[in-house]
């Protein structure tokens, strides 16, 4: 169970205790293998809507740029970027127009989520850093000058 | 519908036959309304097929001028003997036929009653000669130039004057019999009769007048309660029984449908017509029918009104495109009100500014704008994208277009190209003032008006067609964003930020082009209609205009229930669905439901105006869409994108053979991708569900990796090739040498990639499983997926799945180690099963069968075959695993191990087992063979849900039971014995005792009844019928009849009991015992004897789980 993710109650990340293990059932599908309900306690890892978070660029595109934090996959669209920050096809970045700002590949950047989509058994979420105090606020290790990739 | 209808006949008093009076009482009184004298007749010449027709504006107009006017859409029927002429008539019949299309049938009838009282002492004939006389009169003075109105009646709606129609006939029905008969008795007395007529009425005083104008506006009014907007204002009650009234009768005229050729039907209605004017022209005696009624939505037939069926018969005579040889078929009484029954329709007008489709030619289907509407010759002018062939219009222009043949592809829709034009030559004029448009355009090659890049065509209104509101990306090719557009439309808003502007300038331009589609009531109310529960909604109109909320319920009336989302406004508020619009805020989930992108589902990023950005999660892609194009996608989570049985990401084979994973579902059509691409070229089909053959089950597929690592679905593979090397990715599906992954950070096809299996290394597989580096997935999760044998089931599983050597290390206690040092060189692991059976490889002798004495080397390894390639001859064979002895030198038996041998082992049934405990290092069962199943690292994990604790411990503890448990089980089997058949074989320890319930190969359960075979590897079983209980299949009861079946020992497994079963104890000291399962707790099973001996009989023991099997007493 560690590192999957269920809908309802988000990214289990480790298992702390087990409650019980109930009795097998076994499967009908000629396996021979058995089910059991196992109650167990974990910590988990559930986003929520408006929450600020910080995460690491993974991607960058000219719709926005993917980021993760842990294992949650968040998207930022070039939307939610703020206005003078514009996508540079060359570098394959998000740079503000006064050069300050360069957000690319592995740079952190500190998001809030506006929307999240909760699969069986994923959880995606639509970011913003268009807002005060998000954006920018590392570059990639070994990269901190720059900043592009 | 379009109906001649004869009345006016009548009052020209050569129609005996045809005083058909329809129409009636509604127009009639809108005459008495509008006309300054009571002009009666009216003409109908009717038939407004389509509703457009104007209404209301020819209320008032003049005889005369109508006559005239092309642009009148009734046209009327003046026939009487001095009036129009033969040619005007012909000319009015010609204009009728153009202006069907656009009015709506209209009758005017006299009533009887309006007769009856008007002469109220005239016995019936000669109320009838009074009548006309006095409409005679009428009509003189209206010649004289008095003015007299006409009516033309705007059709309310047109099922009010089919009752209309009905009342009409109900009432005049035996008076026109009487009248009619008359008539036709005294045509000449009549004429004159009529000048009297005239005469009096001319004579006759204000008063009667007055009278009579105050009696049809009288009935006028009831006509008023209902119609106009169709809101009733009168006692709806009334109304009804009026209603009632006016339904047809058996003595009214019959209505009868006519064949006449497909298309044909107002051409026949329209000569009828002129015949019966004809016939009046010249004084012949006129048809006996009473009207002919067509219906655009009939074909091939005519609705003829007469009493009998050789009335019509005569008054087809001669008609061309009427069918002769059949003959009118009568419609029934019930039926005749709904035939000549007009649905209501809403009257939807084209005008400037609507959008609507070309309806046939080069344009077809094409979006266009109407720019002017000429209602007058029915044509527009329409904007539309060009879909100009330069090459054809120059060919054109040089005359050589006649010997070229025609361009059969048809051109795209582009904005005109200036350069294009001048490189091909062709005339082109700017700026040119264009005196119909009242603009200035430029024109190419001397007829295609272009402005701003469009083309400006005009066209009859009926070769288009209006359209519901257009998609954002059919809209945007009317707004390119570019300069040129700027003046098109004028720009209000100022663009505040010069480096957006010019996207936002196209934005503004989309929305306001949006904005018209909205206007349009149309588009409103196709929009209203597409509120679904939970959407989010904004008020655009009234006292609440800005306030958000979502849908609550839509009500059958159209009505729209919202839920405000305001802090004091928390009752649910009744809207309009027009005062409403769609609103999604950013971060909403939503699905498409209209247009280019219907189906797509996804996050809205961005909202400006009416058009939202949604962002794709499945596709990964950002597009834009009208709002009201949106529904809340709430249950996304659950939902899936399918078409048909296939949905995302199903791996499914096409028709052409190739099996391909889908990566996108459209609304008809789902995007594959397909086992031909490769890792550089991925190939995607566009898909139909016809284009499936069937859905894939990859389950169970493996395949190898570029090490000939086994890769199973679930694996995690890193991709060595290509761009995307090194990049990590779960593999969904395998077909052969093919495997789909899901590779996180890429973008194309929803992040599925296709690549040869080859193409990358497994994580987690043997040598990897422990490193943990796998993102994920934490190292237990991959040990339990790849690994770990879970019970004596799995064992089989993983053997057939290549793992056997991992088992047989497992279950060897020697051989036990740590798990992280069974990482060994890849080259020894080559070969899936081979490497794991160390029977691979290896000399044997074949001991029996037809292949006895040969000696082979072992090639491959199944759970009971093995593939031996002879030594003596050059092939391999199949032969059980028993069958084969040890090679040259070896002493050692593989499979062949001797009955006793499986003795030891309470567990024996597995043949992988047994193999694994008599290889030469197993051969004596030690503790510590069990032991090496509990220490296995993989079972470690006891929360892993996929393992089975409670057998673990079992399997540990059974080992030193299997000491004792020969001699108990002989026993049992001597206890059972009795004198009758030995049930058990001695020595016999295995768990299948008789009575014991055992799930059999197929899934069907049944009661062991004996034990045979060397020892006891062959059990007969009676099968029996098993219900589900508590989710598992419960044995219920033997069925009769069915014999028992032989089946061998590893095909069976014991049946876990349930709380409240018999059960026997199969293993351990109790081994025997029949008891009552009371309680399970966990692992263990508290047990209540059941024994025949006094003492043990009721107590109670706790038994594990494992050792306890369901009884069945037979008895």
């Amino acid at each position: 169970m560690e590192g999957t993710c269920s809908g309802r109650y988000g990214f289990i990340v480790c298992i702390t205790h087990i409650e019980n293990v109930s009795e097998g059932i076994i499967t009908d599908d000629g396996t021979a293998r058995a089910k059991f309900a196992v109650e167990y306690d974990c910590v988990a890892y559930r986003p929520f809507k408006n929450e600020v978070l910080d995460a690491v660029v993974t991607q960058v595109n000219k719709f926005g740029f993917f980021a993760e934090a842990g294992p949650l996959q968040l998207f930022v669209s070039n939307s939610l970027v703020p206005d003078d920050v514009k996508y540079v096809t060359d570098e394959n970045c998000y740079k503000s127009d006064d050069g300050q700002i360069t957000i690319g590949v592995d740079c952190e950047v500190r998001v809030k989520i506006v929307g999240m989509r909760i699969d069986a058994n994923d959880i995606f979420c639509i970011a913003t850093i268009k807002e005060d105090y998000l954006g920018l606020i590392g570059y990639a290790e070994g990269d901190a000058a720059v900043g592009a990739v | 519908m379009a109906e001649a209808e004869e009345e006016e006949a009548r009052e020209e008093d050569v129609d005996d036959g045809e005083n058909g009076l329809r129409g009636g009482e509604e127009p009639e009184k809108a005459a008495a309304k509008g006309g300054d004298d009571d002009e009666e007749e009216k003409l109908d010449a009717g038939v407004g097929a389509e509703e457009n027709d104007e209404k209301d504006s020819e209320d008032d107009s003049d005889d005369d001028s109508d006559d005239d006017s092309d642009d009148d859409s009734e046209e009327e029927e003046e026939s009487g003997d001095e009036e129009p002429s033969d040619a005007e008539d012909l000319e009015g019949d010609e204009e009728e036929e153009e202006e069907e299309e656009n009015t709506r049938k209209k009758k005017t009838q006299k009533k009887k009653k309006r007769k009856n009282k008007f002469i109220d002492d005239v016995a019936d004939e000669d109320d009838d000669e009074d009548d006309r006389r006095k409409k005679k009169k009428k009509r003189a003075k209206g010649k004289d130039g008095k003015a007299v109105s006409r009516f033309i009646d705007d059709i309310a709606d047109a099922a009010g004057s089919d009752d209309e129609e009905d009342e009409e006939g109900d009432e005049d029905e035996p008076i026109d019999d009487a009248e009619r008969e008359a008539l036709a008795r005294e045509m000449d007395t009549r004429l004159h009769a009529r000048v009297e007529q005239a005469q009096r009425i001319d004579a006759a005083d204000d008063e009667e007048l007055e009278r009579m104008v105050k009696e049809r506006y009288e009935s006028r009014r009831y006509a008023d309660a209902y119609d106009e907007e169709g809101q009733r204002r009168g006692p709806i009650v009334n109304e009804y029984v009026d209603q009632q009234s006016l339904h047809p009768t058996v003595r009214d005229p019959k209505l009868w449908m006519v064949a006449v050729k497909q298309g044909k039907e107002r051409e026949v209605t329209i000569c009828l017509m002129q015949k019966m004017i004809n016939l009046q022209k010249t004084n012949k005696p006129p048809m006996k029918i009473m009207s002919v009624v067509t219906q655009d939505h009939l074909k091939g037939y005519v609705y003829v009104e007469a009493m009998r069926d050789d009335h019509v018969k005569k008054a087809l005579q001669g008609l061309r495109h009427v069918y002769h040889m059949k003959p009118p078929k009568l419609v029934p009484l019930k039926e005749m009100v709904e035939s000549i029954s007009v649905a209501k329709k809403e009257v939807e007008v084209i005008r400037p500014d609507s959008w609507v489709r070309m309806r046939s030619g080069v344009y077809k289907a094409d979006l266009a704008k109407v720019v002017e509407v000429n209602y007058g010759d029915n044509s527009c002018v329409v904007k539309i994208l060009p879909r100009f062939d330069y090459q054809h219009l120059a060919d054109k222009e040089s005359g050589e277009a006649k010997n070229k043949p025609k361009p059969t592809v048809r051109p795209a829709a582009r904005l005109f190209s200036e350069t294009e034009a001048k490189n091909k030559n062709l005339s082109f004029e700017r700026g040119k003032f264009d005196r119909t448009l009242n603009d200035r355009v430029d024109v190419l090659c001397g007829t295609h008006k272009i402005k701003d890049g469009y083309l400006l065509k005009r066209c009859a209104l009926t070769t288009v067609k209006l359209t519901e509101a257009p998609s954002l990306d059919e809209i945007q090719k009317f707004a390119p964003g570019g300069d040129e557009e700027d003046d098109d439309f004028d720009d209000e808003e100022d663009d505040e930020d010069g480096g957006a502007r010019r996207k936002k300038s196209t934005n503004n331009h989309i929305n306001r082009l949006a904005k018209l589609t909205m206007n349009e009531k149309k588009a409103s109310k196709s929009a209203a209609a597409r509120f679904l529960v939970g959407d989010q909604v904004i008020v655009v109109e009234g006292d609440l205009r800005n306030l958000e909320g979502v849908i609550k319920r839509v009500d059958a009336d159209g009505r729209v229930i919202v839920d405000p989302s305001h802090k004091d406004l928390t009752d649910p508020l009744p809207f309009n669905p027009e005062q409403l619009r769609k609103h999604f805020k950013v971060g909403s989930t939503v699905r498409v439901v209209h247009g280019a992108h219907e189906g797509a589902s996804g996050m809205v990023v961005k909202v400006s105006d009416q058009i939202a950005t949604v962002f794709s999660t499945s596709t990964n892609e950002e597009f834009s869409v009208f709002m009201r194009d949106l529904a809340d996608d709430a249950e996304a989570a659950t939902r899936v994108d399918r078409i048909g049985e296939y949905a995302l990401h199903d791996l499914a084979m096409l028709d052409d053979g190739n099996v391909g994973v889908l990566t996108r579902v459209e609304k008809d059509v789902a995007f594959v991708l397909t086992n031909v691409g490769t890792l550089e070229r991925p190939n995607v089909k566009a898909c139909k569900l016809a284009d499936f053959k069937r859905k894939m089950n990859s389950r169970n597929q493996t395949a190898q990796d570029g090490a000939m690592e086994l890769i199973d679905v679930g694996s995690i593979v890193r991709i060595n090739e290509g761009q995307l090397k090194d990049v990590n990715a779960t593999v969904e599906h395998i077909y052969k040498g093919t495997i789909w992954v899901k590779a996180r950070g890429v973008q194309r096809d929803g992040g599925i990639v296709c690549l040869r299996s080859r193409q990358c290394f497994v994580h987690g597989g043997q040598g990897t499983r422990q490193g943990g580096a796998i993102p994920g997935l934490t190292p237990a999760m991959q040990s339990a997926f790849t690994n770990a044998p879970k019970s004596p089931g799995h064992a089989l599983i993983a053997q057939s799945m290549g793992l056997t050597a991992q088992m047989a290390n497992a279950s060897g206690g020697m051989y036990q180690q740590p798990a992280v040092q069974q990482r060994r060189p890849v080259i020894q692991q080559r070969m899936g099963r081979e490497r794991a059976d160390p029977m691979v490889g290896k000399l044997v002798t074949i001991r029996r069968g037809v292949y006895a004495g040969y000696k082979g080397k072992v090639v491959d390894c199944g759970p009971k075959t093995a593939r031996v390639e002879l030594q003596a001859q050059a092939r391999t064979v199949t032969v059980n695993r028993d069958e084969l002895g040890g090679g040259p030198g070896s002493t050692t038996t593989y499979g062949t191990a001797a009955p006793a041998a499986y003795g030891g082992y309470g567990y024996g049934q597995q043949p992988v087992d047994r193999y694994a405990a008599q290889t030469p290092a197993h051969t004596a069962a030690t503790p510590a063979h069990g032991a090496g199943y509990a220490t296995t690292p993989a079972r470690d994990n006891a929360w892993n849900p996929t393992m089975t604790p409670g057998r673990d411990d079992a399997w540990g503890a059974d080992e030193p039971a299997g000491a004792h448990a020969g001699s108990i089980a002989a026993e049992y089997g001597k206890n059972d014995k009795g004198g009758k058949k030995q049930l058990v074989p001695d020595g016999y320890d295995g768990d299948y005792l008789p009575g014991t319930v055992v799930k059999l190969m197929n899934g069907s359960q049944g009661v062991v009844k004996r034990v045979h075979g060397v020892g006891g590897s062959a059990l007969d079983v009676q099968p029996g019928i098993s219900n589900v209980k508590s989710g598992v299949e419960h044995f219920e009861k033997i069925s009769r009849g069915a014999r028992a079946e032989t089946v061998a020992e590893e095909n069976v497994e014991l049946v876990v009991p349930l709380k409240g079963d018999d059960v026997i104890v199969v293993n351990g000291d109790e081994r025997g015992e029949v008891a009552e399962l009371v309680m399970v707790d966990g692992a263990d099973g508290v047990l209540k004897i059941k024994s025949s001996n006094q003492e043990k009989n009721g107590e109670v023991i706790i038994v594990d789980m494992s050792r306890l099997a369901r009884y069945f007493d037979d008895k």
